[in-house]
């Protein structure tokens, strides 16, 4: 299955962008460019959907880290929503679902994890 | 000079060209091109009789024209130049020029010139030799065609010279190409490497291959010359040079009396790659052409030469570097039998982004770890000898796995930030210490990393509770401990995601998975840890098939006692049947 990255509006304080297929060493470059198109346009809060997306290896964890830690310097973050199946699994197993677990009650989710 | 310019080659003087007439008719027609047409013969030439004798003149081929008894009637100017010996009323014969007989060669030497000379009959008996000297456009020839020989030698040279990736290989390539073509004998001298010299030789034998040879000399004991050369100077032909060559030892079958021998320097990055010395016998010379020659030889072999000394260097560099970055053996620790198995994505490599090893604590426990950074190839390794350095320095500091997992987290976090592509690592972090009994505590720390299984001494496989955040990540990670006995004979079994995640199967996208893992170990719980781990490896890269795969990393721990009875050399596979194995305490 290939994979995709779609815009999905603002949502909760930031840009929602929808993940679906299979993100890995060859997909990642892709979302790393759409991530960086959002900062450069001075988006630095970035939620990302990932209900649609069937894999996830540690290139495309390591996008993630990457895109929270360039919000982060900015004043933002990156925060990941809707993980299911083998998705959840890994970021559950390597706590990154911990890391950045999107909070829509909290005003600014950055404030929890980092602390 | 191509081919197709030879073969336009007209060695004439120009003076024989398109009548000026017909120029002006060409020219005075329009721009447009137009087929030219000739002007109709007229059928009535009122124009005078050219005077024949003043064109025969300018004709670049002389003329000699005999009567019917051979004797010489008439010499043109052309023809009393080249043969001053023709004279008219003598026989042509008497002149005893060798070129003008009945069966003569077309082309002689006469008076140092090469002439060409050819009979043509005439009426009423008489002959007329037409006589060319050819000197000019012999010579022209011959330079061309040995050109064209030395531009074909020096291609063939940039041929099989190609690109060597090693400095012996290319080294003899050179000595062995130079011979006949350059050179009876020749040595090359590569630039000293601490403080030595080695050279390479070929001379030449009756069969068509050269004879290489080699040898290394002390710096010291160089010949001036050949030292002279490698500084980049190029010794003048004299001599002294075929002497050292013979001092040397270097000219077999050549005498210093007979030889004569040219020294040059092959082009390298800053100084000379090496001197090339070139000798034969001294009935052939080294003239300026040859020189060239060597000189241009000497470029190319200096080229490939020095790209693969560079090659050799980097690869050196390379594999040291690689060498840091390979996983060591576990460290022999009191009560553990150790297994591990490392099959890094990128087999040419043999370094990943996985990782696991082991150092002895002073109390006589061990710390262990294994786990996987993020990415592949060059990079993650790299980030994980870092790691594996921190970890060293680390555990000598503390020796709690947890509070171990938080400092090497900081330690990282630093580097990981800086990077800014998200890099971060996973991992199990433990520390083993045995028991009287035979037995093991083993703690362990969570990085984010796939959890342990422990193969109890019942058959049971369990999958231990280990939680924790990954690493390199944030400031003050959530870290989850847990401690787990293992009696005498039970193993704990290590793994990266390359493991779980090889894709493969019947579909050949398929996950192996955690379920498929736990179900290949179950009935193995005799199996010593080396087994075990090559076992992993095994079911994985057979569910793998042929296809790519993620760096893939194993290490058990097998509880085995103190007492000093090693297992190492019992293997118990369990039978395609499913039978109980044989147990290991039985021999």
């Amino acid at each position: 299955m290939t994979f995709s990255v779609r815009y999905a509006g603002r949502d909760g304080g930031g840009a929602r962008l929808r993940l679906a297929g299979e993100l890995d060493l060859s997909t990642a470059p892709e979302l790393t460019a759409a991530i960086d198109r959002l900062s450069e346009a001075g988006e630095s809060r970035v939620l990302l959907d990932l209900t649609d997306l069937t894999f996830c290896d540690s290139t495309g964890m390591a996008v993630f880290v990457r895109g929270d830690n360039r919000a982060a310097a900015e004043g933002g973050w990156l925060r990941l929503t809707g993980a299911q199946g083998r998705v959840e699994r890994v970021l559950r197993v390597t706590g990154l679902a911990d890391v950045l677990r999107y909070e829509p009650d909290t005003v600014d989710p950055a404030s929890r994890s980092a602390s | 000079m191509t081919a197709s310019d030879v073969r336009g080659f007209d060695p004439g003087d120009g003076r024989i060209s398109t009548p000026s007439a017909t120029r002006a008719l060409t020219w005075s027609a329009d721009a447009a091109p137009q087929p030219t047409v000739l002007p109709p013969l007229a059928p009535d030439r009122d124009l005078a009789e050219p005077d024949w004798s003043e064109v025969v003149e300018h004709f670049r081929e002389g003329l000699v024209i005999c009567d019917a008894d051979g004797v010489v009637r008439h010499v043109s100017p052309v023809a009393e130049r080249l043969l001053p010996e023709v004279v008219p009323g003598g026989r042509l014969t008497a002149a005893g020029v060798a070129g003008l007989g009945d069966d003569s060669p077309a082309r002689f030497i006469h008076g140092g010139r090469q002439l060409t000379a050819r009979q043509v009959s005439l009426s009423g008996g008489r002959c007329c030799w037409y006589v060319e000297d050819v000197t000019e456009s012999a010579s022209r020839a011959d330079a061309l065609l040995a050109e064209r020989a030395r531009s074909a030698f020096l291609a063939g040279v940039g041929d099989k010279l190609g690109n060597p990736l090693h400095p012996d290989r290319a080294a003899a390539a050179v000595v062995r190409l130079a011979v006949p073509t350059l050179a009876e004998v020749a040595v090359l001298v590569l630039a000293p490497r601490a403080g030595r010299v080695r050279w390479w030789r070929a001379s030449r034998s009756d069969d068509e291959t050269p004879l290489v040879d080699s040898g290394v000399l002390p710096g010291a004991d160089l010949p001036a010359a050949i030292a002279d050369g490698l500084t980049g100077v190029e010794p003048h032909a004299v001599d002294w040079l075929v002497e050292q060559a013979v001092d040397a030892g270097w000219l077999p079958g050549l005498s210093g009396a007979e030889s004569t021998a040219r020294v040059v320097p092959l082009p390298g990055r800053d100084a000379p790659a090496g001197v090339l010395l070139v000798a034969r016998r001294n009935t052939r010379w080294y003239d300026e052409d040859d020189v060239q020659l060597v000189r241009a030889f000497a470029a190319r072999a200096g080229a490939a030469l020095t790209t693969a000394l560079l090659y050799r260097d980097q690869a050196e560099v390379a594999d040291t570097l690689q060498a840091s970055l390979l996983p060591v053996a576990p460290a022999e620790a009191a009560g553990v039998q150790w297994g591990t198995a490392y099959r890094p994505a990128q087999a040419g490599l043999r370094i990943g982004g996985d990782f696991h090893g082991s150092h002895r604590l002073p109390d006589g426990g061990s710390v262990f770890f294994l786990g996987d950074v993020s990415g592949k190839g060059v990079e993650a390794a790299v980030f994980t000898g870092q790691l594996r350095q921190c970890l060293q320095a680390l555990h000598r500091l503390e020796s709690n796995p947890g509070r171990l997992l938080r400092l090497l987290n900081d330690a990282l976090l630093e580097t990981t930030q800086a990077h800014g592509q998200g890099r971060f690592a996973t991992m199990v972090l433990g520390v083993a210490r045995p028991h009287r009994d035979g037995g093991l505590t083993l703690t362990m720390a969570g990085g984010g990393h796939l959890p342990p299984l422990v193969l109890r001494a019942s058959g049971e496989v369990e999958v231990v509770p280990l939680r924790g955040m990954l690493i390199g990540v944030v400031p003050d990670p959530r870290v989850g401990e847990v401690t787990v006995r293992l009696a005498p004979g039970e193993t704990c079994l290590l793994y990266s995601d390359g493991v779980t995640e090889a894709r493969g199967g019947r579909r050949g996208d398929e996950q192996f998975g955690p379920e498929r893992l736990v179900t290949a170990v179950t009935g193995c719980q005799r199996m010593p840890a080396p087994a075990l781990a090559e076992r992993v490896e095994q079911v994985t890269c057979d569910w793998l098939g042929h296809g790519d795969h993620d760096d893939i990393a194993v290490l058990a721990l097998r509880a085995v006692g103190a007492s000093g009875r090693t297992l190492r050399h019992l293997h118990s596979v369990p039978g395609p049947t499913g039978t109980e194995p044989r147990r290991e305490t039985d021999t």
